[in-house]
């Protein structure tokens, strides 16, 4: 199944824009975990990235247990703060 | 040793200026800057006294690092009771001016009374006079700067000053320094403007000592090459703060239309992709350079262009060249919240917000209240001489320019959003607390967040606590209390000691800074005490002028209203579930008032 990653105020990859974000779409095994794509994109430290699925956000200790559906859009962005 | 041990204290009715001793026991119990300042402020006026009379005191305060080597050690704080939301107001700014004002040889300046006629304060070292402004009233902070300095010959003096916005009496003025810092919010340059004083001049050389030089130098050493190493720090230096952008937007949590909706559709026109992608005309991205405060190895600060033959720049030759540039608040602050998506013209809005002296997010809060009063009739153009519809760039510039020097429905403009919608009959649509206008971030989607803006004591505030990660990691209510407490209290020390708030200091860094500097032994653990003391100070502060418990409170359309979309779809802020376990949390009673045993505990009582 496919899903849509978006990638949002990374530090990099940049584009050559130097445009920190990016939307891609990747396969992946029908029934993975979200821990397991996580993993797949190298989004590993709870402390580096927060996760919304379809928009809603999902806390790093439901990550192995909440399940990825076809055509569910990942968002990922580090945890920053304001200013 | 980190605190210089003197104060200057300029009483404007009287026209004199004298030096004092730091009382050293409130320093060590209070810091310096924010929680110093606050205690003299608390100690020395009424707090019912009116925010714009004489009777309020005006105080700039330094911290135990300012001037020192700790990176981002360049900070100071204007505290005093705020024009736009009669509570405690404190206001730290960096750029130069701090570090500056330290090696001068003080930690403090306390201005009470009124001036006759206008004047400015220069200092020089231990020499500090009051002199005419008459030249310099009427005058923007971006022209009256260079001409300090160049009456006095000297291009290191450094300035911060009012601009007309301060003089006006708009209630959101900024003190500015360094021609782009901003001590920007609560209005404390309108409370400069109501005592006369255009102008603070100071040339330092003395410097600054630390206790334990040694000790210091490897503390701060170790700290930077930590900060250093920390993604925050690439992530500041190449993008600023704007990459939040992008991240309220997907989240849901992006106040747009005057927190109508929490999404914006065009919010790739006014993101950190944005200001560095190449224009078509010119070649030129927005962004051109970025830039660091006294002491910072950070540099967070932009520098930016607006496009030539933009519409806003017509005619104005001095917003032609290199501008300061946009942060994650004044990108909101003149874009999303407003429905505007025109770069050249947000830019543009910043720099005059410079330029006269105002809080961009006070001024884009307003007018977006301005802006629904007007669609639904409240307000017509019998009033604003416009029309004052969302999304309209050529509404936001003349309206910015209008209210920087208190003409026409600027002047309206200037009350600020509580009283603005309070004279047109809809108090509901200001996005305040405590008067305040409230700074990027929703506060159903990120339920943290309208709690830590109900309950800062210098109103709404994205800054007073920092409850970033545990929304953004659920929108659920639990545990958010507790997390804006504790950062509350952590992030008083941080604006007491002489830094800024953007590196990821921790509590053992700092203690790890302060200790050899000023001779104490702190644990974190002390220095965690010491924030709590400080945020109880505030409230106290804030109560004696009157505030009451319904003060810590959020707009109907926050509590009431259900955001559309996002994470938040279908939430409503859970103030009242959160704010009972954040008084209890706190010590406080029912009412939000400190008990005896709280007030002991703090040495408060
Ligand atoms: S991080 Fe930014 S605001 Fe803070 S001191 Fe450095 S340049 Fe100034």
């Amino acid at each position: 199944m496919r899903i849509k990653v978006k990638m949002v105020a990374m530090n990099g990859p940049s584009d050559r824009n130097g445009n920190a974000t990016g939307d891609r779409r990747i396969g992946v095994d029908s029934g993975s975990a979200l821990s397991a794509v996580l993993q797949a994109l190298n989004v590993v430290s709870a402390e580096s990235f927060m996760v919304l699925v379809n928009g809603d956000a999902v806390p790093s200790g439901q990550w192995p247990a909440h399940g990825i559906n076809d055509g569910d859009e990942i968002t990922i962005f580090p945890p920053i703060k304001g200013g | 040793m980190g605190w210089q041990g003197k104060i200057l204290r300029v009483d404007l009715t009287q026209g004199t200026c004298s030096a004092e001793p730091l009382n050293m026991e409130w320093a060590r119990q209070y810091l310096g800057q924010r929680g110093l300042a606050t205690k003299y402020l608390a100690e020395e006026m009424d707090p019912a006294a009116d925010s714009l009379s004489p009777g309020n005191k005006l105080i700039f305060a330094t911290g135990p690092l300012t001037g020192t080597t700790a990176s981002t050690g360049g900070r100071y704080s204007v505290v005093t009771k705020g024009a736009l939301t009669d509570a405690i107001a404190c206001s730290n700014s960096g750029g130069h001016f701090g570090g500056e004002l330290k090696m001068a040889g003080w930690d403090m300046i306390i201005f009470e009374g009124r001036a006759k006629e206008p004047v400015y304060l220069l200092i020089r070292d231990d020499e500090a006079k009051l002199l005419p402004a008459g030249d310099f009233w009427g005058k923007s902070v971006w022209e009256v700067e260079p001409a300090i300095k160049a009456k006095h010959q000297d291009p290191e003096i450094r300035v911060a000053s009012i601009g007309r916005a301060g003089e006006e009496g708009v209630r959101f003025a900024c003190v500015m320094n360094d021609l782009d810092r901003a001590a920007g919010r609560s209005g404390v340059g309108a409370v400069m403007g109501s005592k006369n004083l255009k102008a603070v001049a100071v040339r330092g050389t003395i410097g600054v000592k630390v206790r334990d030089p040694e000790e210091f130098l490897r503390a701060v050493a170790k700290i930077r090459s930590k900060l250093d190493a920390g993604p925050g720090r690439a992530r500041l230096a190449k993008n600023g703060t704007l990459p939040m952008m992008d991240v309220t937007n997907a989240f849901g949590a992006l106040p747009t239309r005057n927190s109508r909706e929490v999404q914006f559709e065009s919010v790739d026109k006014v993101n950190a992709a944005a200001v560095r992608a190449r224009r078509r005309s010119d070649g030129q991205a927005n962004l051109i350079a970025n830039k660091a405060c006294f002491a910072c190895s950070i540099g967070c600060g932009r520098v930016a262009t607006i496009e030539p033959g933009h519409f806003s720049i017509q005619g104005k030759k001095h917003y032609q060249g290199a501008l300061g540039g946009l942060e994650y608040e004044s990108g909101y602050a003149f874009g999303p919240v407003l429905g505007v998506d025109d770069l050249n013209a947000i830019t543009y809005t910043n720099a005059a917000c410079n330029e006269q002296g105002m809080d961009p997010i006070s001024f884009g809060g307003t007018l977006a209240a301005a802006m629904e009063l007007f669609e639904m009739g409240a307000i017509t153009q019998k009033e604003t001489g416009m029309l004052l519809k969302f999304g309209c760039a050529e509404a936001m510039v003349r309206m910015v320019d209008l209210t920087g020097v208190g003409e026409g429905f600027g002047r309206d403009l200037g009350l600020g959003a509580k009283r603005l919608c309070e004279k047109y009959g809809h108090p509901e649509l200001a996005m305040v607390s405590k008067g305040q206008e409230f700074p990027g971030y929703d506060g159903r989607g990120m339920q943290g967040m309208g709690l830590a803006y109900a309950t800062s004591n210098r109103g709404a505030c994205h800054l007073r606590a920092s409850s970033y990660e545990a929304d953004f990691a659920s929108v659920e209510l639990e545990g958010k209390a507790l997390v804006v407490k504790e950062t509350q209290d952590v992030n008083s020390v941080t604006d007491s000691a002489g830094i800024c708030a953007f590196p990821d200091y921790t509590l053992d860094d700092l203690a790890a800074q302060l200790s050899p500097a000023c001779g104490e032994i702190w644990s974190p653990d002390d220095l965690r005490l010491m924030g709590e003391r400080i945020w109880n100070l505030e409230r106290r502060f804030n109560l004696d002028a009157g505030l009451t418990k319904d003060d810590d409170s959020l707009p109907p359309r926050i509590l009431e209203e259900p955001a559309k979309t996002g994470a938040g779809k279908g939430r409503v802020s859970g103030l009242k579930v959160m704010l009972p376990e954040y008084y209890s949390l706190r010590g406080w009673d029912a009412a939000g008032v400190p008990t005896a045993e709280t007030l002991g505990r703090l040495g408060l009582a």
